[in-house]
């Protein structure tokens, strides 16, 4: 929901839904050409609204890598603030690692990022990390420490404090971090 | 020149190889890095004693690969770390060039000795340089790291991701020994151990035990400096 919100507020959206609009069936590329704005931010947004049902995108084949295209189709949506900041008062909690045995990591002690976590040894299930998730997670203090908040780290990372949050109850659900106090 | 003579050599060099592992690790040598220690000198030190006692029989194709194979992983090491810009490069210049000045005697016609004497001094800078920064010499960091979980909390849980000390230090550098890995970098220090290591050790609380371990070294190098 945060990430439609985020969205929401640059002014690219209004210049990305009015070509869509306008010019239905369209790949990014061809957006981001036209509108002058980077591909990234262009399929960042467009992916954001397919997610939330605000535009559809069907798969073109030609000569080539196979396209997305996108279609505007509108729609409504409702804003659940208990949703948003449940958890938002975990930012002062310590947390730390759990230690359990089935999880280990990937990680780079150079650019000090964890780049996976790896569930059930080398064979089992790999979740990648982007970058700033990796950093946090390489922050965040070992077994039966002390602890330190989830404000700290983030800002040590710098990545947002309710981005922090959110991966930090995801990390809490796969039994990684735990919240001590 | 008989094969009695290169053994006495051989054991010579052995010796002398030895005595500079009992300074540099100050009297103390565990007997699995004895071991470690006197047979990879006997392979590094044997073709080139052999052939500087028998040059007519050097063969340059065995001499290079089998050089190749004995020494890349040590000195790959060095080099792989020095270009990851965790330590410094003086460290890999005194022990390449060192080597290769002893390993290109038996080439010579004449000044042999004295080019393994300069090799020597070479050598003889890579050691001081360990005496001084003795967390570099993995039997020395293998004995400390016991020592340091000693006061620690045990029984605790494990991570096999490394604990982050927020001790800065001066110069970057990079050991290892058997079960742990050490990073001191210009405004912390990395510790890994590894979970057998950590059992060894009486499963200590991570953090306490990487704390103490950078706190000791740190100290050491400080006493060193004086």
């Amino acid at each position: 929901m945060i990430d439609l919100i985020r969205i929401l507020g640059s002014d690219h959206i209004f210049k990305i839904i009015d070509f869509l609009k306008k010019n239905p069936d369209q790949n990014a590329s061809f957006i981001a050409d036209n509108l002058n704005i980077h591909i990234l931010t262009v399929q960042r947004v467009l992916e954001t609204l397919e997610k939330y049902g605000f535009v559809k995108s069907k798969e073109k084949r030609g000569v080539g890598r196979p396209s997305k295209i996108f279609s505007y189709l509108g729609g409504e949506f409702k804003v659940n603030l208990d949703k948003i900041f449940s958890g938002y008062d975990l930012k002062d909690k310590l947390i730390r690692e759990t230690g359990i045995d089935k999880i280990s990591f990937s990680y780079d002690v150079d650019k000090e990022i964890v780049n996976a976590i790896l569930i059930g040894g080398k064979k089992g299930e790999k979740i990648k990390l982007d970058p700033k998730k990796g950093k946090f997670l390489w922050l965040v203090p070992p077994p039966d420490s002390k602890g330190e908040t989830i404000e700290s780290i983030s800002k040590k990372a710098g990545i947002p404090l309710i981005d922090a949050i959110k991966f930090s109850l995801e990390m809490q659900d796969l039994e990684i971090l735990e919240v001590i106090r | 020149m008989n094969i009695f003579s290169i053994f006495i050599g051989l054991f010579l060099m052995l010796l002398f190889y030895f005595a500079i592992h009992m300074i540099i690790n100050r009297g103390k040598i565990e007997l699995k890095y004895l071991l470690f220690i006197l047979l990879y000198s006997l392979f590094v030190g044997t073709p080139v004693a052999y052939f500087n006692i028998f040059p007519e029989r050097f063969n340059p194709i065995f001499y290079i690969v089998y050089y190749i194979v004995i020494l890349l992983p040590s000195l790959g090491l060095e080099l792989y770390n020095c270009m990851k810009g965790r330590q410094a490069w003086r460290i890999f210049i005194l022990l390449f060039v060192g080597i290769v000045l002893i390993l290109l005697s038996p080439t010579l016609e004449t000044g042999r000795f004295l080019i393994i004497l300069i090799g020597f001094l070479f050598l003889t800078g890579f050691f001081v340089y360990h005496f001084r920064y003795p967390h570099l010499n993995p039997m020395w960091l293998d004995d400390m790291a016991k020592k340091a979980a000693g006061g620690v909390e045990k029984k605790c849980r494990y991570s096999s991701k490394p604990v982050i000390v927020h001790i800065p230090s001066q110069k970057t550098s990079c050991s290892r020994s058997f079960g742990i890995f050490l990073l001191f970098k210009k405004k912390n220090a990395v510790v890994k151990i590894s979970r057998d290591f950590h059992e060894m050790l009486g499963r200590p609380n991570m953090e306490r035990y990487a704390e103490e371990l950078v706190r000791r070294i740190k100290e050491k190098i400080k006493e060193e400096g004086r």
